[in-house]
């Protein structure tokens, strides 16, 4: 240690103590707390998008359309897929905060890099099943009643945009990706 | 195993205590949300200092959790000015008052305001040269180079002559 530049900063908050260890663990217990409730409101919301699926699943089985019936459920099954992809991704952040900052940084980048890089996996792949088959299904049932050129038209916009929405998210999130590669390269250069 | 967490904590805390305090002060503006911060440290030194095996020394480790917790901070919080690299930066953030700038506090307030403008590693940097850490101990905190972390100090020192009447000898990291 050498003197420091600054003695006045130095000499600030010279009466900080660290935290009692006892409010640690009272802390950590409302920290586990407000996980638990995150946790839950996730799967709460997961719940809605999954609950209209699965409940038109069911219903198409009911009435005896079984094409709509597996179009549904593949697509309540990409929902489940992804619920778990985000709920494992999660729980698999490692807490190392005492490795060397150049470390821990690069961790952190590495590990949003990769999440972010493999979207198409991940994130919109689950749901490429369900909605080929539920397009397909709509499309050979209208085609059914009023032919394919009627059917390839009444189709076009709901498949145009969500092969859009579903472009727009694998381009975004490989443009951050690009963002958190340029931060990641600079890493290695700080030698 | 318990007891001797708490004994290593409570050592870190009669030693450092007031580091951290000023490290999340300097990385953290608001009052309330600098003290959240601090908290934080505390609970993750807490529960790391469970892994602590003697391999570095209490001081390198105590603040290696400090200022990765305080870069997670940053890196969470709501999204404010572009961070500059230092080495990008020509003077320091701006003061009105140039009568003022001879005086000492307001020089840290402005080297505070270049931290929380700066990349997590090079604010790192600059807050562990503050403290009086050597280059030595800096690079083994942060796991730059000596003479990455010299050519680090160089610029900030330059900053401050620019605009400081600041003595050569002070701080110079070993």
């Amino acid at each position: 240690m050498t003197q420091p530049p600054f003695p006045l900063w130095t000499e600030e908050a010279q009466g900080a103590a660290f935290t009692d260890p006892a409010e640690i663990a009272r802390r950590a217990d409302a920290f586990e707390r407000s996980i638990r409730r995150r946790n839950l409101i996730e799967y709460a919301a997961g719940g809605i998008v999954l609950f209209p699926a699965a409940l038109a699943a069911g219903a198409a089985a009911l009435i005896g359309e079984y094409a709509f019936a597996f179009a549904l459920g593949a697509l309540a099954a990409g929902i489940i897929v992804v619920l778990r992809n985000l709920a494992r991704r999660a729980a698999n952040l490692e807490q190392r905060p005492e490795e060397p900052c150049v470390e821990h940084l690069e961790r952190q980048y590495r590990r949003q890099y990769e999440a972010l890089r493999s979207v198409p996996t991940w994130y919109v792949g689950p749901f490429v099943p369900g909605f080929v088959l539920l397009y397909g299904t709509v499309a050979w049932k209208t085609a059914g009643a009023l032919g394919w050129r009627a059917a390839m038209e009444g189709m076009a916009v709901p498949v145009l945009a969500t092969l859009a929405v579903g472009i727009a998210v694998v381009a975004l999130n490989r443009w951050a990706a690009r963002r958190i590669k340029r931060k990641l390269d600079a890493l290695g250069k700080l030698d | 195993m318990e007891h001797e967490v708490e004994q290593l904590y409570r050592e870190a805390g009669r030693q450092f205590a007031p580091a951290i305090a000023r490290l999340a002060r300097a990385f953290e503006r608001d009052a309330e949300k600098a003290r959240d911060l601090e908290q934080e440290i505390h609970c993750a030194l807490w529960t790391s200092l469970a892994r602590f095996r003697g391999e570095c020394s209490l001081k390198t480790w105590v603040y290696r959790v400090a200022h990765n917790v305080a870069a997670d901070h940053v890196a969470k919080a709501v999204r404010g000015p572009a961070r500059v690299p230092l080495e990008e930066i020509e003077e320091l953030p701006g003061s009105t008052d140039p009568e003022a700038e001879a005086a000492e506090r307001l020089v840290l307030q402005r080297i505070a305001q270049l931290v929380r403008r700066l990349p997590a590693l090079d604010a790192q940097v600059i807050v562990l040269w503050l403290e009086g850490e050597r280059a030595r101990d800096i690079a083994e905190i942060t796991g730059l180079s000596e003479g990455a972390v010299n050519v680090r100090v160089h610029r900030v020192k330059t900053l401050l002559a620019g605009h400081f009447d600041q003595p050569e000898q002070e701080g110079a990291p070993a």
